[in-house]
């Protein structure tokens, strides 16, 4: 019975441990087998609370996308979507391989307040606005947490990075490691 | 005869072994870079949230001449008669 009792409770304290990780890592395996549909498309695209058209003649290599979606979409986050010029102003240097894509999926109710946020915030880029919940309604499969809505896809649509840079000081210098090689990559079997 | 066929064998097992491991070297990077997501993911834990703390001011109804300045905390939580440190990352 001793001998039971220590085999498996070294055991069930490693499962318990390692919950956490699991789940993290379920929902990445998730994320990382489907091709995300952006459908940017079907959505508004607002410049500083003014409408506008976004019109890419080459598809960049890489884009980060940050989705705001209505159980956070309240003016305090919407407000500090500014941090993010400075990613921005960074990202230039690969000449519009890097693109960033911001997506926020108000609720009706907190639209007029979303609008003012983004027209306010100081965010310099162009920001997609989802009133008709068309990102979740084509990645069903999307993982609710915060966390998770900050992603870094490739050329095809898929995902290479989960995790905001700008938060997460991990992820940053993951996510400058990954834009580095896949732009470095590239553009070496551009030149072949 | 039989060293013929253990020399063979051999050739067999080392292309194949070579094969292998050319064909699992790009998901081990692929599966390490998920392993380093999951752990760089799961160290967020220790700050359970990651929003910015201070003053937020904003326009009421789109009006300039009207606005409202609250403090929010870490939590993006109003707090109200709070004397504000830095005390979170930024």
């Amino acid at each position: 019975m001793k001998f039971l009792a220590v085999i498996l409770l070294p055991l069930v304290g490693l499962f318990v441990s390692c919950g956490g990780s699991t789940e993290i890592k379920d929902s990445l395996d998730a994320m990382l087998s489907h091709p995300v549909r952006l459908s940017l498309d079907r959505m508004k695209c607002s410049y500083r609370g003014s409408d506008t058209l976004m019109a890419d003649s080459i598809k960049p290599d890489l884009r980060l996308v940050v989705y705001v979606d209505s159980s956070e979409c309240s003016s305090c986050v919407l407000d500090q979507m500014y941090h993010w010029n400075e990613m921005l102003s960074e990202s230039r240097k690969y000449d519009g391989r890097l693109q960033y894509v911001f997506i926020v999926a108000p609720r009706p109710s907190q639209l007029e307040d979303a609008r003012l946020s983004l027209e306010y915030c100081g965010l310099q880029s162009p920001v997609y606005v989802d009133t008709g919940f068309v990102f979740r309604c084509s990645n069903p499969w999307f993982p609710s947490g915060r966390m998770y809505h900050t992603f870094l896809l490739n050329r095809n649509d898929s995902v290479l990075l989960v995790g905001s840079p700008l938060d997460n000081p991990n992820i940053n210098e993951l996510f400058t490691r990954t834009v580095k090689s896949v732009i470095t990559n590239n553009s070496k079997n551009n030149k072949l | 005869m039989r060293r013929e066929l253990k020399f063979a064998l051999c050739a067999v097992v080392l292309v194949c072994s070579g094969i292998t491991g050319y064909l699992s070297m790009p998901k081990t990077q692929e599966s390490n870079m998920l392993m380093e997501n999951v752990e760089a993911l799961a160290n967020v834990g220790e700050e359970p949230c990651n929003s910015i703390n201070g003053y937020r001011q904003w326009k009421v109804n789109g009006n300039w001449f009207e606005s409202k300045k609250e403090f929010y905390d870490c939590c993006d939580m109003k707090q109200e008669g709070y004397s504000p440190k830095e005390n979170c990352r930024r």
